[in-house]
Protein backbone atom coordinates (compact mmCIF):
# COMPACT_ATOMS: atom_id res chain seq x y z
CA UNK A 1 0.00 0.00 0.00
CA UNK A 2 1.34 3.28 -0.95
CA UNK A 3 2.93 5.15 2.17
CA UNK A 4 0.93 8.55 1.34
CA UNK A 5 -2.53 6.38 1.55
CA UNK A 6 -1.70 4.15 4.89
CA UNK A 7 -3.25 7.20 7.54
CA UNK A 8 -6.09 6.79 5.86
CA UNK A 9 -6.68 3.10 7.27
CA UNK A 10 -5.80 4.84 10.85
CA UNK A 11 -7.09 2.66 13.51
CA UNK A 12 -8.73 5.56 15.23
CA UNK A 13 -10.29 7.14 12.20
CA UNK A 14 -12.03 3.19 11.53
CA UNK A 15 -13.20 3.10 14.76
CA UNK A 16 -15.16 6.29 14.28
CA UNK A 17 -15.97 5.56 11.18
CA UNK A 18 -17.54 2.28 12.83
CA UNK A 19 -19.56 4.00 15.89
CA UNK A 20 -21.63 6.04 12.71
CA UNK A 21 -22.83 3.35 11.37
CA UNK A 22 -24.20 1.61 15.23
CA UNK A 23 -27.81 1.66 16.37
CA UNK A 24 -27.83 2.23 19.70
CA UNK A 25 -30.67 2.19 22.17
CA UNK A 26 -32.10 -1.08 21.65
CA UNK A 27 -32.81 -3.04 24.45
CA UNK A 28 -31.01 -6.36 22.98
CA UNK A 29 -28.18 -4.11 22.94
CA UNK A 30 -26.67 -2.13 19.87
CA UNK A 31 -26.64 -3.09 16.01
CA UNK A 32 -23.95 -2.51 14.01
CA UNK A 33 -24.60 -2.02 10.47
CA UNK A 34 -20.70 -2.57 9.91
CA UNK A 35 -17.46 -2.32 12.05
CA UNK A 36 -14.06 -1.46 11.97
CA UNK A 37 -12.71 -4.20 10.26
CA UNK A 38 -14.73 -4.17 7.38
CA UNK A 39 -14.22 -0.91 6.86
CA UNK A 40 -10.69 -1.68 6.77
CA UNK A 41 -10.96 -4.83 4.27
CA UNK A 42 -12.68 -2.17 2.03
CA UNK A 43 -10.97 0.54 2.53
CA UNK A 44 -8.00 -1.35 1.32
CA UNK A 45 -9.74 -2.60 -1.72
CA UNK A 46 -10.25 1.08 -2.32
CA UNK A 47 -7.10 2.17 -1.69
CA UNK A 48 -5.35 -0.25 -4.05
CA UNK A 49 -7.44 0.92 -6.60
CA UNK A 50 -6.47 4.61 -6.36
CA UNK A 51 -10.03 4.85 -5.62
CA UNK A 52 -9.90 6.84 -2.28
CA UNK A 53 -12.78 9.88 -3.34
CA UNK A 54 -14.97 7.01 -2.53
CA UNK A 55 -13.46 6.46 0.90
CA UNK A 56 -14.08 10.18 2.60
CA UNK A 57 -18.15 9.59 2.07
CA UNK A 58 -17.73 5.86 3.54
CA UNK A 59 -15.93 7.31 6.84
CA UNK A 60 -18.79 9.98 6.97
CA UNK A 61 -21.60 7.60 7.21
CA UNK A 62 -25.51 8.02 6.58
CA UNK A 63 -27.05 6.13 3.74
CA UNK A 64 -24.72 7.88 1.49
CA UNK A 65 -21.64 6.27 2.73
CA UNK A 66 -23.36 3.05 3.86
CA UNK A 67 -25.10 2.25 -0.15
CA UNK A 68 -21.16 2.71 -1.20
CA UNK A 69 -19.73 0.88 1.20
CA UNK A 70 -21.97 -2.19 0.77
CA UNK A 71 -21.25 -1.75 -3.17
CA UNK A 72 -17.11 -2.16 -2.49
CA UNK A 73 -17.43 -4.53 -0.16
CA UNK A 74 -19.73 -6.65 -1.97
CA UNK A 75 -17.76 -6.88 -4.79
CA UNK A 76 -14.45 -7.81 -3.35
CA UNK A 77 -16.18 -10.60 -1.35
CA UNK A 78 -17.77 -11.30 -4.92
CA UNK A 79 -13.87 -11.94 -6.65
CA UNK A 80 -12.98 -13.88 -3.75
CA UNK A 81 -16.04 -16.07 -3.46
CA UNK A 82 -15.13 -16.82 -7.21
CA UNK A 83 -11.39 -17.78 -6.52
CA UNK A 84 -9.79 -14.80 -8.11
CA UNK A 85 -8.09 -11.96 -6.83
CA UNK A 86 -9.67 -8.66 -6.31
CA UNK A 87 -6.21 -6.80 -6.29
CA UNK A 88 -5.48 -8.18 -9.29
CA UNK A 89 -6.09 -5.98 -12.71
CA UNK A 90 -6.73 -8.97 -14.99
CA UNK A 91 -9.47 -10.31 -12.74
CA UNK A 92 -10.69 -6.94 -12.87
CA UNK A 93 -10.86 -6.69 -16.63
CA UNK A 94 -11.82 -9.98 -17.20
CA UNK A 95 -14.63 -10.42 -14.99
CA UNK A 96 -15.48 -7.35 -14.52
CA UNK A 97 -19.49 -7.67 -15.79
CA UNK A 98 -20.44 -9.84 -12.97
CA UNK A 99 -18.83 -8.64 -10.00
CA UNK A 100 -19.33 -4.67 -10.97
CA UNK A 101 -23.26 -6.11 -11.20
CA UNK A 102 -23.44 -7.91 -7.32
CA UNK A 103 -22.05 -4.73 -6.16
CA UNK A 104 -24.93 -2.67 -7.67
CA UNK A 105 -27.56 -5.05 -6.95
CA UNK A 106 -26.17 -5.54 -2.95
CA UNK A 107 -26.32 -1.51 -3.26
CA UNK A 108 -29.79 -0.85 -4.96
CA UNK A 109 -31.17 -3.59 -2.74
CA UNK A 110 -30.56 -1.36 0.36
CA UNK A 111 -31.39 1.89 -1.39
CA UNK A 112 -34.61 0.27 -2.30
CA UNK A 113 -35.36 -0.89 1.30
CA UNK A 114 -34.40 3.12 2.68
CA UNK A 115 -36.76 4.60 0.23
CA UNK A 116 -39.69 2.34 1.39
CA UNK A 117 -38.78 3.56 4.77
CA UNK A 118 -39.40 6.99 3.68
CA UNK A 119 -42.78 6.23 1.77
CA UNK A 120 -41.19 5.80 -1.96
CA UNK A 121 -41.67 2.97 -4.06
CA UNK A 122 -39.32 2.69 -6.69
CA UNK A 123 -37.83 0.17 -9.03
CA UNK A 124 -34.62 -1.30 -8.80
CA UNK A 125 -34.03 0.22 -12.57
CA UNK A 126 -35.05 3.59 -11.86
CA UNK A 127 -32.47 3.66 -8.52
CA UNK A 128 -29.64 2.43 -10.36
CA UNK A 129 -30.13 4.86 -13.38
CA UNK A 130 -30.76 7.91 -11.22
CA UNK A 131 -28.29 7.07 -8.66
CA UNK A 132 -25.49 9.84 -9.02
CA UNK A 133 -22.57 7.57 -8.19
CA UNK A 134 -23.17 5.28 -11.11
CA UNK A 135 -23.22 5.43 -15.23
CA UNK A 136 -26.27 5.97 -16.43
CA UNK A 137 -26.62 5.54 -20.20
CA UNK A 138 -26.42 8.01 -22.90
CA UNK A 139 -25.19 8.31 -26.63
CA UNK A 140 -24.99 4.81 -27.13
CA UNK A 141 -23.14 3.57 -24.19
CA UNK A 142 -24.18 1.45 -21.95
CA UNK A 143 -25.21 1.95 -18.57
CA UNK A 144 -24.97 -0.02 -14.83
CA UNK A 145 -28.40 -1.09 -15.34
CA UNK A 146 -27.28 -2.59 -18.83
CA UNK A 147 -25.19 -4.52 -16.86
CA UNK A 148 -27.35 -5.42 -13.98
CA UNK A 149 -29.76 -6.83 -16.03
CA UNK A 150 -27.70 -8.42 -18.44
CA UNK A 151 -25.56 -10.40 -15.49
CA UNK A 152 -28.00 -11.29 -13.22
CA UNK A 153 -31.64 -11.68 -14.76
CA UNK A 154 -33.00 -14.41 -12.92
CA UNK A 155 -32.00 -12.20 -9.64
CA UNK A 156 -34.29 -9.55 -11.05
CA UNK A 157 -38.24 -9.73 -10.56
CA UNK A 158 -40.36 -8.13 -14.05
CA UNK A 159 -41.74 -5.11 -11.13
CA UNK A 160 -37.58 -4.69 -10.96
CA UNK A 161 -37.58 -4.53 -14.92
CA UNK A 162 -39.96 -1.34 -14.67
CA UNK A 163 -39.22 2.44 -15.11
CA UNK A 164 -41.46 5.34 -14.80
CA UNK A 165 -41.08 8.89 -16.60
CA UNK A 166 -42.50 9.84 -14.16
CA UNK A 167 -41.02 8.67 -11.13
CA UNK A 168 -37.56 10.70 -12.65
CA UNK A 169 -38.06 13.63 -10.41
CA UNK A 170 -38.87 11.78 -7.24
CA UNK A 171 -36.20 9.20 -7.50
CA UNK A 172 -33.86 12.30 -7.86
CA UNK A 173 -35.35 14.19 -4.96
CA UNK A 174 -34.76 10.59 -2.99
CA UNK A 175 -31.20 10.85 -3.63
CA UNK A 176 -30.65 14.96 -3.10
CA UNK A 177 -32.24 14.68 0.13
CA UNK A 178 -29.85 11.63 1.29
CA UNK A 179 -26.69 13.81 0.19
CA UNK A 180 -25.82 12.00 -2.82
CA UNK A 181 -24.13 13.54 -5.64
CA UNK A 182 -21.68 12.51 -8.40
CA UNK A 183 -18.29 11.74 -6.83
CA UNK A 184 -15.30 12.62 -8.99
CA UNK B 1 -23.92 2.26 -30.59
CA UNK B 2 -20.65 4.10 -30.55
CA UNK B 3 -18.27 3.34 -33.82
CA UNK B 4 -14.88 4.00 -34.30
CA UNK B 5 -14.05 5.78 -30.98
CA UNK B 6 -10.78 7.18 -30.18
CA UNK B 7 -9.33 6.67 -26.20
CA UNK B 8 -6.42 6.61 -24.61
CA UNK B 9 -5.18 4.21 -21.94
CA UNK B 10 -3.62 4.44 -18.95
CA UNK B 11 -1.18 2.02 -18.21
CA UNK B 12 -0.37 1.53 -14.47
CA UNK B 13 3.11 -0.56 -13.07
CA UNK B 14 2.15 -3.28 -11.14
CA UNK B 15 5.32 -5.18 -9.89
CA UNK B 16 7.34 -4.01 -12.29
CA UNK B 17 5.36 -4.47 -15.28
CA UNK B 18 2.76 -2.12 -16.84
CA UNK B 19 -0.84 -3.23 -17.50
CA UNK B 20 -3.81 -1.72 -18.75
CA UNK B 21 -5.71 0.05 -16.05
CA UNK B 22 -8.31 2.38 -17.49
CA UNK B 23 -9.55 4.25 -21.03
CA UNK B 24 -9.85 7.80 -21.36
CA UNK B 25 -12.93 8.20 -24.21
CA UNK B 26 -16.02 10.81 -25.31
CA UNK B 27 -18.82 9.68 -23.33
CA UNK B 28 -21.47 12.76 -24.72
CA UNK B 29 -20.25 16.36 -24.28
CA UNK B 30 -17.53 14.81 -21.24
CA UNK B 31 -14.24 12.81 -21.54
CA UNK B 32 -14.06 10.33 -18.87
CA UNK B 33 -11.94 7.80 -17.53
CA UNK B 34 -12.93 4.33 -16.48
CA UNK B 35 -11.44 2.26 -14.85
CA UNK B 36 -13.07 -1.44 -13.95
CA UNK B 37 -12.70 -1.67 -10.15
CA UNK B 38 -14.38 1.80 -10.09
CA UNK B 39 -18.00 2.71 -9.07
CA UNK B 40 -18.08 4.69 -11.82
CA UNK B 41 -15.93 6.92 -14.80
CA UNK B 42 -14.93 10.06 -13.50
CA UNK B 43 -14.72 12.96 -15.32
CA UNK B 44 -11.64 14.66 -17.40
CA UNK B 45 -11.60 18.23 -17.53
CA UNK B 46 -10.33 18.06 -20.91
CA UNK B 47 -11.47 19.24 -24.18
CA UNK B 48 -9.52 16.75 -26.06
CA UNK B 49 -7.52 13.16 -25.60
CA UNK B 50 -4.28 14.92 -26.43
CA UNK B 51 -4.67 17.13 -23.47
CA UNK B 52 -4.29 14.21 -21.25
CA UNK B 53 -0.69 14.34 -19.18
CA UNK B 54 0.26 13.90 -15.80
CA UNK B 55 -1.94 15.73 -14.03
CA UNK B 56 -5.11 13.73 -14.91
CA UNK B 57 -3.50 10.48 -13.38
CA UNK B 58 -5.75 9.11 -10.57
CA UNK B 59 -2.97 9.26 -8.00
CA UNK B 60 0.29 9.31 -7.07
CA UNK B 61 2.16 6.38 -8.37
CA UNK B 62 3.52 4.73 -11.85
CA UNK B 63 1.09 5.65 -14.69
CA UNK B 64 1.52 6.76 -18.16
CA UNK B 65 -0.82 7.48 -20.98
CA UNK B 66 -0.53 5.43 -24.18
CA UNK B 67 -1.15 7.46 -27.83
CA UNK B 68 -4.32 8.50 -28.88
CA UNK B 69 -5.83 5.30 -30.58
CA UNK B 70 -9.18 4.05 -31.97
CA UNK B 71 -11.44 0.93 -31.47
CA UNK B 72 -12.86 0.58 -35.43
CA UNK B 73 -15.90 -2.45 -34.15
CA UNK B 74 -18.82 -1.31 -32.50
CA UNK B 75 -19.20 -1.18 -28.72
CA UNK B 76 -21.26 -0.64 -25.55
CA UNK B 77 -19.08 -0.10 -22.76
CA UNK B 78 -15.75 0.52 -22.43
CA UNK B 79 -14.55 -2.57 -20.42
CA UNK B 80 -14.62 -3.51 -23.92
CA UNK B 81 -11.95 -1.05 -25.34
CA UNK B 82 -9.67 -2.67 -22.15
CA UNK B 83 -10.13 -6.20 -23.18
CA UNK B 84 -9.15 -5.34 -26.48
CA UNK B 85 -6.45 -3.14 -26.16
CA UNK B 86 -2.69 -4.08 -27.13
CA UNK B 87 -2.05 -2.35 -23.95
CA UNK B 88 -3.96 -4.96 -22.13
CA UNK B 89 -1.48 -7.80 -23.40
CA UNK B 90 1.41 -8.60 -21.70
CA UNK B 91 3.97 -6.00 -22.19
CA UNK B 92 8.12 -5.95 -22.83
CA UNK B 93 10.00 -3.20 -21.78
CA UNK B 94 11.78 -1.80 -24.60
CA UNK B 95 14.98 -1.36 -22.63
CA UNK B 96 14.87 -5.32 -22.01
CA UNK B 97 14.05 -5.91 -25.45
CA UNK B 98 17.31 -3.57 -26.87
CA UNK B 99 19.83 -5.08 -24.68
CA UNK B 100 18.16 -9.03 -25.88
CA UNK B 101 18.62 -7.93 -29.30
CA UNK B 102 21.98 -6.67 -28.65
CA UNK B 103 23.04 -9.91 -26.98
CA UNK B 104 21.41 -12.06 -29.89
CA UNK B 105 23.38 -10.44 -32.59
CA UNK B 106 26.59 -10.71 -30.73
CA UNK B 107 25.36 -14.38 -30.07
CA UNK B 108 24.98 -14.55 -33.75
CA UNK B 109 28.31 -12.68 -34.88
CA UNK B 110 30.12 -15.13 -32.41
CA UNK B 111 28.82 -18.64 -34.36
CA UNK B 112 30.11 -17.30 -37.51
CA UNK B 113 33.03 -17.42 -36.19
CA UNK B 114 33.32 -20.99 -34.56
CA UNK B 115 33.46 -19.57 -30.78
CA UNK B 116 29.43 -20.91 -30.34
CA UNK B 117 28.39 -23.94 -28.60
CA UNK B 118 29.39 -27.56 -29.90
CA UNK B 119 25.67 -27.97 -30.12
CA UNK B 120 23.63 -24.95 -31.09
CA UNK B 121 20.72 -24.03 -28.83
CA UNK B 122 17.66 -23.06 -30.77
CA UNK B 123 17.40 -19.08 -31.10
CA UNK B 124 15.42 -17.47 -28.65
CA UNK B 125 12.56 -15.01 -29.58
CA UNK B 126 13.64 -11.68 -28.11
CA UNK B 127 10.15 -11.09 -27.07
CA UNK B 128 9.86 -14.18 -25.18
CA UNK B 129 13.02 -13.30 -23.22
CA UNK B 130 12.28 -9.38 -22.80
CA UNK B 131 9.10 -11.42 -20.76
CA UNK B 132 11.06 -13.51 -18.90
CA UNK B 133 13.76 -10.94 -17.54
CA UNK B 134 10.41 -8.40 -17.03
CA UNK B 135 9.05 -11.06 -14.88
CA UNK B 136 12.51 -11.89 -13.05
CA UNK B 137 13.86 -8.67 -11.85
CA UNK B 138 17.65 -10.68 -11.61
CA UNK B 139 17.03 -12.54 -14.99
CA UNK B 140 16.30 -8.57 -16.15
CA UNK B 141 19.59 -7.23 -14.37
CA UNK B 142 21.79 -10.23 -15.82
CA UNK B 143 20.09 -9.27 -19.64
CA UNK B 144 21.18 -5.69 -18.62
CA UNK B 145 24.67 -6.64 -17.57
CA UNK B 146 24.82 -9.01 -20.75
CA UNK B 147 24.45 -5.52 -23.18
CA UNK B 148 27.55 -4.16 -21.12
CA UNK B 149 29.30 -7.10 -22.14
CA UNK B 150 29.01 -7.83 -25.46
CA UNK B 151 31.51 -5.66 -26.64
CA UNK B 152 34.03 -7.38 -24.64
CA UNK B 153 35.68 -10.46 -26.87
CA UNK B 154 36.61 -12.10 -23.67
CA UNK B 155 33.26 -12.31 -22.61
CA UNK B 156 32.00 -14.65 -25.35
CA UNK B 157 32.27 -17.57 -23.87
CA UNK B 158 30.10 -16.46 -21.15
CA UNK B 159 27.91 -14.55 -23.00
CA UNK B 160 27.12 -17.98 -24.76
CA UNK B 161 26.31 -19.76 -21.71
CA UNK B 162 24.05 -17.75 -20.44
CA UNK B 163 22.24 -17.04 -23.92
CA UNK B 164 21.93 -20.90 -23.95
CA UNK B 165 20.39 -20.44 -20.47
CA UNK B 166 17.80 -18.05 -21.56
CA UNK B 167 17.09 -20.30 -24.53
CA UNK B 168 16.15 -23.06 -22.05
CA UNK B 169 14.24 -20.99 -20.09
CA UNK B 170 12.44 -19.29 -23.04
CA UNK B 171 11.19 -22.80 -24.40
CA UNK B 172 12.11 -25.51 -21.70
CA UNK B 173 10.65 -28.40 -23.55
CA UNK B 174 13.30 -27.79 -26.58
CA UNK B 175 16.05 -26.65 -24.61
CA UNK B 176 15.98 -30.40 -23.07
Amino acid sequence: MPPHTADLLDPAKLRAAASLYDWCGDALGDFQWTDAARLRYTGEYLIHWAATHYWNPVLAGGVRGYSLLLHEWSERKAYEAAGLDPMNLDAQTGSYYPMHARALLAEHRFLQTVALSMGSSFSLRELVEHNPHGDPPGDGWDGDWAVLSAELPNDLSRGDRDSDAGNTPLVREFYRRLGFERLN
Amino acid sequence: MPKAVSYRILERQEEGRWEAFAVAYRRGDRFVLFAPPWRSSRDLPVRSLEELSREHYPAAGEYRWSTVQAHAGEIRHPIEILRSSPAAQPQTDPHLLDAISSVLAFADRSGQSGDGPEEPEPAPDPEDLARLAADDPEFGAAVLAMRAAVTDPRMRPIVLQALAAFARAAHPKKGR
